[in-house]
């Protein structure tokens, strides 16, 4: 038995629950026996994963022996290390996801076909992670993408649901195509189609087609991962997607991704010299960036985390740019850091976007809005959700003492070293990218402390947030997810000693004695620049916080005291509306970087209309399209439409003149004939 | 009613005023460690009044040489200095900063309209601070001289030494004769 068994019985479960769910999706005990084959597959995947980290890679296998009818080709399977952090990943999102589900929705036809659509999808991703060869590959990414496809469209009688829908859809598409350039470009060279026979013969292709299969692979992975500007579809797909359907696009697919981008630059095909890193890390950089500028000015609770996922797939990507670049410049060690780190970071991602997001979802459930300025107050009503929110969102703020932190220190001290290249360009331009990365390090910050402060603080600013109840609320799937995020951080040096083994598969670098030399302690790849211990700083952090409670505690003022009322400078009462709201604390950076933003202004006042007046109501409005929907977007599909028009006169619908086609083609038949 | 000719310059003190002063900053000196802070509360005044509390820190009267200051923060004071025919919006306010203030605390009430000789009780005023806030010292006048003023804080300041019997904040007692 080895780790891709397991990946079988997760298989067989998904298999097992999608068939449930389609049949008997449409009453409650067929939902929760559905969603519990779906939690064991989960389980079963993580446990696999996890075991792969462990026991390394397994043979490459073709069940089925040559030509499989369903693929077309081969159907070969492995089970890579690097692959098992997101089958462990895959995993625990999984079980999350299905203890949430049975609580979130509703049985019902639509519910049957969502869950048929979930578990089709956990499987489509599982075998795009256990695939050993391009077509596999190639079939699992599709199939997933089609199946994620049907779980936007869940509602899809919605406003915009179609058009998310069909953004993620259109995108997907795009980069699927790049994505079997690539793997054609290295097929076609190394006369392979497993990936282990393509790693193995990748000398045999030359550097220029080595970096064209790259370049494709990132920007088709791109479209996936997010990575600006191919991330327009995550804003648009992920509010309109169910809780648990987004939870699951942001927690994993995009990660697949980076898989793909992972896959490509450190197994597939590692390209000579420093520019494709400098690429990879630059596109990063930018992504994270913009990603958190653009989440700072969204109202919208998921659109925000849409966006918060693309800085941070950019935050990952800078990673692996960087490992790319330590690797031209002969830095075997800071390059597997740096993967790993990325590595790290994926994990922890994954765990708090999903928790995120599953609170999203119990946010909009029980006050019917995702807007952050019709919220407020939840904290009181929603208490339990209010502390996992909190802990998903120190994670995600990468503050102390959660996961977050854990990864972007890494990430952080392995761009730290860059004067190691020893060339002083990439230097500048690692030091260049870290800074980005703390720029955006600082915004997320801000992000979040408006991310969680304008819905869960203050006074609910509408009724429905104040009937927020959290009674029937699926609690249980998301504090699994806070519960992984703490162990995330108390465990990390297990997790980096796991870690170092994927990346030891792929670099060839025993990283696990040079990293954790005393157990508890990391040291990022070179002994004499900077060390930590994530173990160390969580029992501190507690400790910290224990004291000054214990001091209160044991010496509590003895001299007589009055308690009066806070000083509140004499209002006579608080009013919702004298709260900050999220576009007022957002302004700053809304002022501050409205060259990004380009926002379309316009201000009506009533006087406007009566010169005599002075006063009256004033109609103030603001709206972003974001610079790439403007500048590279919307004139692609204008330019679409436009040939779409000028080709429509040929179908007019008049039958005469389809007639007169038919004429034509037969005349041109005969006269063919005769010629 | 601005300060006139009477007022005495720094050069040409009036024995009894400069005796007067004396006294009163050490008063303040020994009772209060040297600073008596004042919270002024504008109740609905037409701000003539507030025109002549700022010249109580002019060079001509600088009662901060006397040790008192003003502050914005109702925690930090001990004297609520209030002008104004106290407009009912206004009632729950003052008696928020009134609460806010911790005790030892006293309150002067300032010109004509607080003392209630200008404006009727209607549904808009009160038309009499005493209505809302327990008043311990009048000053009369429309406005009342920067002097008037000075005097009425002088009455304050015994009114709050005879509330805080005995209460010092400070442990050496011989400051006043230090500045003298």
């Amino acid at each position: 038995m080895n780790p891709l068994d397991i990946g079988y019985i997760a298989a067989a479960a998904w298999i097992a629950a999608a068939l449930t769910g389609l049949l008997a999706g449409r009453t409650k005990p067929g939902l929760l026996a559905c969603c519990t084959l779906s939690g064991t597959g989960g389980a079963a995947a993580a446990a696999g994963g996890g075991w792969s980290l462990i026991s390394g890679e397994t043979p490459l296998v073709t069940p089925g022996g040559g030509a499989s009818t369903i693929t077309g080709g081969p159907l070969q399977l492995q089970m890579t290390p690097l692959a098992g952090v997101f089958v462990a990943l895959l995993g625990v999102v999984a079980v999350a996801i299905a203890l949430y589900a049975p609580r979130y929705h509703e049985p019902g036809r639509g519910t049957a076909v969502y869950l048929a659509a979930y578990n089709l999808a956990l499987l489509a991703c599982l075998a795009v992670l256990a695939a050993g060869g391009m077509v596999t590959f190639l079939v699992a990414w599709e199939t997933m993408s089609l199946t994620c496809y049907l779980l936007i469209l869940r509602r899809a009688r919605r406003d915009d649901v179609a058009r998310g829908a069909f953004w993620f859809l259109a995108l997907s598409e795009i980069g699927f195509l790049l994505v079997v350039a690539a793997f054609v470009i290295l097929a076609g060279k190394t006369h392979a189609t497993s990936l282990d026979a393509m790693a193995a013969r990748a000398h045999l292709v030359t550097g220029g087609w080595r970096a064209a299969a790259y370049l494709l692979a990132l920007a088709g992975f791109g479209f996936k991962a997010g990575l600006v500007p191919l991330h327009v579809w995550l804003p648009e797909a992920h509010p309109v997607a169910p809780a648990d359907g987004s939870a699951f696009l942001s927690g994993l697919v995009v990660k697949l991704g980076i898989y793909g981008i992972a896959l490509f630059a450190f197994r597939l095909a590692p390209v000579g010299g420093s520019w494709p890193g400098l690429v990879t890390m630059g596109a990063g950089a930018v992504t994270a960036a913009i990603g958190i500028l653009y989440a700072l000015r969204e109202r919208d609770i998921k659109r925000f985390l849409a966006y918060s996922t693309i800085e941070n797939a950019g935050i990952i990507v800078t990673a692996f740019g960087a490992a790319m670049i330590f690797h031209a410049y002969r830095q075997p060690a800071l390059a597997a850091f740096l993967l790993l780190a990325g590595l790290y970071h994926v994990a922890n991602h994954g765990c708090y976007k999903t928790l995120l997001f599953l609170e999203a979802g119990i946010v909009e459930h029980t006050t019917g809005t995702r807007d952050m300025d019709r919220l407020g107050g939840l904290v009181h009503r929603l208490p339990r959700s209010a502390v996992i929110t909190f802990a998903g969102t120190l994670g995600i703020a990468a503050l102390p003492p959660l996961n977050g932190f854990v990864s972007e220190w890494l990430i952080f001290q392995g761009l730290f070293q860059g004067f190691r290249t020893g060339s002083h360009l990439i230097a500048i331009g690692i030091v260049v990218a870290a800074a980005t990365l703390g720029l955006t390090g600082g915004l997320a910050i801000y992000a979040f402390v408006r991310g969680f402060g304008i819905p869960y603080l203050g006074m609910p600013r509408t009724r429905q947030a104040a009937a927020a109840r959290e009674t029937g609320q699926p609690i249980a799937g998301p504090a699994l997810l806070a519960v992984a995020c703490v162990a995330l951080t108390v465990g990390a040096p297990v997790m980096l000693a796991a870690l170092s083994r994927a990346t030891r598969t792929v670099t060839g670098v025993r990283l696990g004695p040079l990293l954790l030399p005393g157990k508890l302690t990391v040291i990022p790849a070179h002994a004499n620049f900077s060390a930590f211990s994530p173990t160390y700083l969580t029992v501190f952090l507690i400790a910290a916080c224990a004291v000054p409670l214990l001091i209160f505690l044991a010496g509590r003022p003895r001299a007589a005291s009055v308690s009066v009322p806070v000083w509140d400078g004499g209002i006579v009462s608080f009013k919702p509306r004298m709260q900050y709201s999220a576009m007022t604390f957002s302004a700053p950076i809304r002022v501050t970087f409205d060259a990004l933003y380009r926002p379309d202004v316009s201000v009506h006042r009533a006087s406007d209309d009566d010169p005599a007046g002075r006063s009256g109501p004033v109609h103030y409005e603001s709206q972003v399209t974001p610079i790439f929907e403007r500048y590279l977007y919307r004139p692609v599909i204008r330019a679409v439409e436009g040939l779409a028009d000028a080709i429509r006169p040929l179908q007019s619908g008049d039958v005469n003149l389809y007639l007169l086609y038919v004429f034509a083609m037969i005349l041109l038949a005969y006269l063919l004939g005769a010629v | 009613m601005s300060p006139s000719q009477d007022t005495p310059g720094q050069d040409t003190p009036g024995q009894d005023l400069s005796q007067a002063a004396r006294q009163l900053r050490d008063t303040i000196a020994v009772q209060f460690g040297r600073s008596l802070h004042i919270r002024t509360l504008d109740t609905g005044s037409c701000a003539v009044c507030e025109q002549e509390i700022r010249l109580l820190s002019a060079p001509h009267y600088d009662l901060h040489r006397l040790g008192f200051f003003f502050t914005p923060a109702p925690r930090h004071a001990d004297l609520l200095l209030v002008t104004g025919p106290m407009v009912r919006a206004f009632g729950e306010a003052a008696r928020k900063t009134y609460k806010a203030i911790p005790g030892p605390k006293v309150v002067m009430a300032t010109g004509a309209c607080a003392l209630g000789g200008v404006y009727p009780a209607d549904p808009f005023v009160h038309g009499n601070v005493g209505e809302v806030l327990p008043v311990d010292v009048w000053v009369p006048g429309c406005p009342p001289s920067p002097l008037a003023l000075l005097q009425g804080l002088g009455v304050a300041v015994g009114r709050l030494a005879e509330k805080t019997p005995g209460l010092t904040f400070i442990a050496g007692q011989d400051i006043a004769g230090g500045a003298g």
